[in-house]
């Protein structure tokens, strides 16, 4: 059981408020997805989560133990992070990229043990990689590229994924392949904090939805709880339509809301 | 990862090249005579000829070169920048400027290890400036602008103390300084230099697995393990100190750094930690051919090296930077 736990997270960088009294949790076995809109602070608030900002006042733990005070080793063992922005500098072949996950349990490339061989392995096959391991990253379609990316935070079997938009720029069926690959690592008894843009794709995949607005959280609660017109309006300023279609919320936006 | 005969392919050539560098010059030394010097059997004049002259000059350009392949390899590995090289980002201008000032006030003098110190002193300062200035600007565009402003400035400070060179010798010494050469090289100074290049040489690849992490990106890269600080640290460290240490021994040559590893990433995948050996034995095999070369030209006034080098590295620092704008643009 790995928890990460926000209380009372608030963080200014310049004279903005990012973050203001930011109070919520993450762990083993629940999908979570952070909405807002652009600016909330979502992606401040997934750094400061996985120890790469430090200027916060409140508390963050990782299981215990603030992620900024672990060692960067200990702490990807823990969390797998994906970025927003994910550039290639050179075009090594896909099976390297996902070994790269395996760099916190001390893998050289080129030199990988049983284990390490076996989690890659199991990483292509979870995100459908394996007749492309020989390619090289750069002749990938930006849906093959999202793939990439999510095998190389699966191959490191950290028991929580943290990642910043990790279908933007998919088209429909690579969209809902990535959310279904997360849906699947987190059915085997992981967690999962997801920072999306598209609500009704959070809505069919999340078990959790923290709503996010100007740095504070609005609501923090299940799907149907918290997925309502009201809340289109106040966090993103829509009018929308919510529906239900067996069992599973959908939102349809209807205008914009000054 | 790399091609397993890769690595014992560059080191028969380097060999090769280190035999002909031996054979090779002004009076070619025919297989027999060399033999005969080897032996211990031949004329005052072949030994000198060989032990003394060409073997410490041979040795000298490898190791520059190998200083610098390396140094560019983890450079570009770093700042994830196929176009990184201490020349271009005018680390060994700055190593050199640095290395003129103490000959010109004659602190070179004092001890022999004021002039590898203070070449060492001036490829760090540059070096952490750049890395510096990456951190804060990001972008790869402005990263080589502050090279060429790096480049620019220790230029202008290099004409500065030709201007006030006090007599035409110290004037003679800064310009080979600024052009770079191998020439004349004693053991002694390539045993003064050889610590600085080896040191160097070990942080970076003690780094290497670092360099392979960055290729994610520095945020992916911390993402999964990487302590950043300590990498980048490591790797200007490295690449000062063994730049600082070729500049020391052969003033300021520029581009191996550039086109060994640009030739050595396919066989080894385009795997950046993987670049670093390769790249140094390449660089050593580039500027080793580059000085036989320039030795058998029959050319009356001997060419400098860094000249060669240049004219050699520019084309294909521009042909490789268009190719690179090909990919990701």
């Amino acid at each position: 059981m790995t928890e990460l736990l926000f209380q009372s997270v608030s963080c200014e960088l310049g004279r903005n408020q990012i973050l203001d009294d930011v109070s919520s949790r993450v762990g083993s076995g629940e999908l979570v997805v952070l909405l807002g809109p652009n600016g909330a602070g979502k992606t401040t608030l997934i750094r400061a989560g996985v120890g790469l900002l430090s200027n916060y006042q409140g508390n963050i733990t990782l299981d215990g133990v603030p992620p900024n005070q672990l060692a960067a080793v200990e702490r990807s063992r823990k969390i797998s992070y994906l970025p927003q922005s994910r550039p290639m500098a050179w075009p090594i072949d896909v099976e390297t990229t996902v070994a790269l996950g395996r760099f916190a349990h001390g893998v050289s490339l080129g030199r990988l043990s049983d284990l390490d061989n076996a989690a890659v392995d199991d990483a292509l096959v979870a995100c459908d990689l394996e007749h492309l391991r020989h390619r090289r990253v750069d002749t990938l379609s930006g849906g093959e590229l999202a793939r990439v990316h999510c095998a190389r935070a699966f191959a490191s079997q950290a028991p929580l994924l943290i990642a910043d938009e990790p279908i933007a720029a998919l088209d429909p069926k690579h969209q809902f392949a990535v959310m279904t690959m997360i849906r699947n690592f987190v059915n085997q008894g992981a967690g999962a904090l997801i920072v999306l843009h598209d609500v009704s794709l959070a809505a069919q995949f999340a078990d959790r939805l923290i709503w996010l607005k100007a740095g504070k959280v609005i609501a923090d609660g299940p799907v149907e709880e918290t997925l309502t017109a009201s809340m289109m309006l106040d966090v993103y300023e829509v009018s929308a339509e919510v529906s239900a279609t067996d069992g599973k919320l959908s939102v349809a936006i209807t205008g914009i809301q000054e | 990862m790399s091609n397993s005969w890769f690595i014992p392919v560059l080191f028969i050539v380097s060999a090769v090249l280190l035999l002909l560098a031996c054979l090779l010059g002004s009076t070619p030394l025919g297989l027999t005579r060399f033999l005969a010097t080897v032996l211990h059997a031949s004329s005052e004049g072949d030994h000198i000829v060989l032990w003394e002259i060409r073997l410490p000059r041979a040795i000298a350009a490898y190791l520059v070169g190998a200083a610098l392949g390396i140094s560019g390899a983890a450079l570009q590995g770093l700042l994830r920048n196929p176009l990184a090289d201490p020349g271009v980002l005018g680390v060994s201008a700055t190593a050199s400027l640095a290395a003129t000032f103490t000959l010109y006030y004659g602190l070179a003098g004092v001890s022999s290890f004021f002039l590898p110190l203070s070449a060492v002193m001036g490829a760090l300062i540059a070096t952490a400036l750049l890395a510096a200035a990456t951190i804060r600007l990001g972008s790869v565009v402005t990263l080589i602008l502050v090279g060429v402003a790096v480049s620019s400035f220790a230029g202008a400070l290099m004409a500065l103390l030709m201007n006030l060179a006090p007599n035409p010798f110290s004037l003679s010494d800064m310009i080979n300084w600024m052009l770079g050469s191998v020439a004349n090289r004693s053991y002694a100074d390539i045993g003064l230099t050889l610590p600085f290049m080896l040191v160097g040489a070990a942080l970076l690849v003690v780094s290497r697995r670092g360099l392979s992490a960055l290729t994610l990106g520095e945020e992916a890269a911390e993402g999964i393990g990487l302590n950043l600080p300590r990498t980048r640290m490591m790797v200007v460290l490295g690449a000062g100190i063994a730049t600082g240490g070729a500049v020391a021994l052969a003033g300021a040559v520029g581009f191996v750094g550039i086109v060994a590893p640009h030739f050595v990433r396919p066989f080894v995948k385009h795997e950046p930690g993987s670049t670093l050996i390769p790249s140094a034995l390449l660089g050593g095999c580039i500027l080793l051919a580059a000085d036989i070369l320039l030795r058998i030209l029959p050319t009356n006034v001997e060419l400098k090296l860094g000249v060669v080098a240049a004219l050699i590295g520019a084309p294909a620092f521009v042909w490789i930077a268009n190719q690179r704008s090909k990919i990701h643009d």
